[in-house]
């Protein structure tokens, strides 16, 4: 990805429910896009969530563990957000968004909720691009 | 105004809750699924598809700020 170059990507829509016991569902609409994690020989994609409320980039502690990650090699880190608080550990983990490559810290954990998503966050991803997230057209815009 | 295609998603609840998803090449289509990540990958793989799009779906799908 030149300078000039920018990335578009669609918004995901999901049907959600609000309240667990709920019937009625609702059509939402969240910012994730797909990149594909390096560590050593081995690699996969995943798809992500945008948030530039979170600090960190956070991802499942089963990626770390497919990847070959010794997790608790990192650097630890605690994770607070509405509900509580989890344990992590920071790996610098190569970043592939399209053709564009880098390296970047990500969290990983084991204790992430069943409810919630890998995120991208504040550290490792918007400190590297210019963010576009327009909801009324569904487009998300990266630019580096 | 004019709205981009979006990505649909709204088959994954409640079938796959809880567990990894591998997308087909049009980010739509799930080809595979599996409590376990390397499993649901390999099936993919299985598939024919080298770098699958994988996503874990929520065990529930309720409104959404980043919890933990």
């Amino acid at each position: 990805m030149s300078a000039r170059t920018s990335l578009k990507f669609p918004y995901s829509e999901f049907k959600i429910f609000p309240f667990s016991s709920s019937r009625r569902s609702i059509r939402i609409f969240r910012p994730i896009i797909p990149l594909t994690l390096f560590y050593r020989k081995k690699f996969a994609q995943f798809a992500a969530l945008i948030d530039s409320g979170a600090d960190y980039n956070i991802f499942h502690g089963d990626i770390a563990a497919y990847l070959g990650i010794n997790l608790t090699s990192g650097s630890r880190r605690n994770i607070v957000g509405i509900g509580g608080e989890i344990k992590g550990y920071q790996h610098n983990i190569k970043i592939k968004i399209e053709d564009y490559i880098y390296k970047a810290p990500i969290t990983f954990s084991n204790q992430i909720p069943d409810n919630s998503l890998a995120t991208l966050g504040n550290k490792g991803f918007f400190d590297r691009f210019t963010v576009k997230l327009d909801y009324p057209s569904k487009i998300i815009q990266i630019r580096r | 105004m004019k709205q981009a295609k979006t990505k649909d998603w709204t088959h994954l609840y409640p079938r796959y809750a809880g567990l990894w998803v591998a997308f087909s090449k049009d980010k739509e289509r799930v080809v595979s699924s599996a409590k376990n990540l390397e499993v649901a990958i390999k099936k993919a793989k299985e598939d024919g598809l080298k770098n699958p799009l994988m996503f874990k779906v929520p065990q529930q799908m309720l409104p959404y700020v980043g919890s933990y």
